[in-house]
Parts: C-alpha cells; structure tokens; sequence
C-alpha cells in the first residue's frame, strides 16, 4: 500500500460514520448496494416532480435539491415507514422524506458535506 | 406500500378529532390512514396542515432557547406516542450534557439519541440549530423516532 493511500485509509479511520457516510456516497455516486446496515440506492426524478420544505430555513435550498432529484443521486436509506433518506448532492447533503413512486420529495435538513450531523447519545439520567 | 400499526392510527386519529369537526373529513382521512396508503400519506403536506408547529421556551446550560417543533416532527410524535414535554426533555438534557463537557454548541444539525428514563424506549430527536449567541438561542426540531437511525437490509429501523 502506497504512503498515500495509507495516509487516506487512516485519515478516514478518523471519522465519525456521519463524515464517512459523506466521502462513500461521493465516492460512488450512482451505486447502488447493501451495506451491512446501510441501505443505499440511486434515487433520479423528472421534471414533474413534487418537491416542497416542511421547514421555511430549507426554501432556500428547494432549487438546489430539484437539480440534484433531476440529475439522479445516491440516497441512504433512514427509515423506510417513515420514507427519510439522506441524499448526496455534490456540494450538499439533504435530508428528506421521499416517496420515489409518487416522485415526491419534503425537505426536512441539508448540510455541506463538512459538516454533517453531529451524533450523540445521552447517557442515562441516573448516570449522568 | 405499507399500513400505520393500530396503535399509531389510534393515536393519530384522537389527535384529528380535536382538529377536524367536520367528520365526514375525519371518516375519510381515517379511512385513508388504515388503507395500504397509509405511510405515504403521512409523508404529504395535506396531513400537516392539523398539526401546527409547536414553540417551547426554555432556560438550560445557562441560555435561553426557543425550540420550535416543526409540523412534521409534530405528527410523528404524536404518531409514536412521545409527547412534546419528552421531545423538550431530550433537547434539554442535550443543552445541560453540552455544558458540563464543557462543548460549545454551534449552528448546525445534530442528531441526538437518549432514554427519556432508565428502562423505557431509546428516542432519537433529529434538530437544526438555528442561532446561539452567548446568552440565546433557537433550535427546531425536525423528526423524532424510536430507536436509532439504523436501518437493517430491508429498510427498517433498528431499535438499539
């Protein structure tokens, strides 16, 4: 393995899997696969699409995901009932509920890639 | 295409009734609510237009918050049976664990994950901060689940 490729393998070992989840989907945009417990899938809409903001901060960034929907993207499945994906665009991620059969897409969040959600998990009140 | 379980149409459903007077609309939307349509039509704008956005005020971590719970948020708690107090406890308690690790909260979206009390069902609540200065702040709530959002093969969520 090159001092290059070492150098990348252990700077993504560094990463929260929010951040790594960011490089993989940019790193293979148009792939569709299982991994592990991640479901990811090619999701691409045509111009008839809905798409709308169920938060107003999110408005500004409508014409952006519509461009990204109509290009086609790699989403990450979050939760099937609830149809939540993260979807990456190339300068933006966004969070949203989408219907693919319906071509129907509700912005909830975005973020640049560098700087995605932050995770955290709450000890127990008794604990803590 | 998939169904709401029982419970959840249950719960929606006493929500709508104190919303909608009219109920030859209730009778529809319920009946549309236990139809193999269900989910989908719990992801369009129409239902949101009976579950306004929620404001809270509250003192934490030495500032002054404004959460705002936005209209989606708002039915899937309603949908899950976790009550707004639950959804302000959780942010709350992310405000004062901030403080004590002595981290700085900063614009952005964070996905925060907890026991609402030893022995119950892990909540994870998925918020954007909006503003923070030294004395405020404003936060708003985007979608609260059960569990984490960890999905297995097929697509549902996995309740760690």
């Amino acid at each position: 393995m090159s001092a290059n490729v070492t150098h990348v393998v252990e700077a993504a070992r560094q990463l929260t899997p929010a951040e790594q989840r960011e490089v993989l989907a940019r790193l293979f945009p148009e792939q569709t696969a299982h991994d592990g417990s991640t479901v990811w899938m090619s999701i691409k809409f045509s111009e008839q699409a809905c798409v709308v903001a169920y938060a107003p901060q999110q408005e500004a960034h409508l014409a952006g995901l519509r461009q990204v929907l109509q290009q086609g993207a790699l989403a990450r499945l979050e939760n099937k009932d609830d149809g939540t994906y993260e979807l990456y665009g190339a300068d933006r991620t966004y969070y949203l509920v989408l219907t693919p059969e319906r071509e129907f897409a509700a912005l909830l969040s975005s973020w640049s890639p560098d700087a995605p959600p932050r995770e955290i998990n709450l000890p127990d009140e008794s604990t803590s | 295409m998939s169904c709401a379980r029982d419970d959840e149409i249950r719960r929606l459903v006493s929500h709508l009734r104190r919303q909608i007077s009219d109920e030859s609309i209730l009778a529809e939307i319920e009946d549309t609510l236990r139809s193999d349509e269900s989910a989908e039509f719990l992801r369009e704008p129409e239902i949101l237009d009976y579950f306004p956005e929620l404001t809270e005020d509250l003192d934490a971590g030495g500032m002054r918050w404004r959460l705002r719970v936005i209209p989606h948020a708002h039915l899937r708690s309603v949908q899950r049976g976790i009550s707004i107090r639950v959804v302000t406890s959780l942010f709350r308690r992310f405000l004062e664990f901030s403080n004590q690790q002595a981290v700085p909260i900063a614009i952005g979206i964070y996905s925060v994950t907890a026991r609402p009390a030893p022995r119950e069902r892990t909540i994870t609540i998925r918020f954007d901060i909006d503003e923070v200065s030294e004395a405020e702040g404003a936060a708003h709530v985007v979608t609260v689940v059960f569990g984490v959002t960890t999905v297995d093969a097929d697509g549902n969520v996995i309740e760690l």
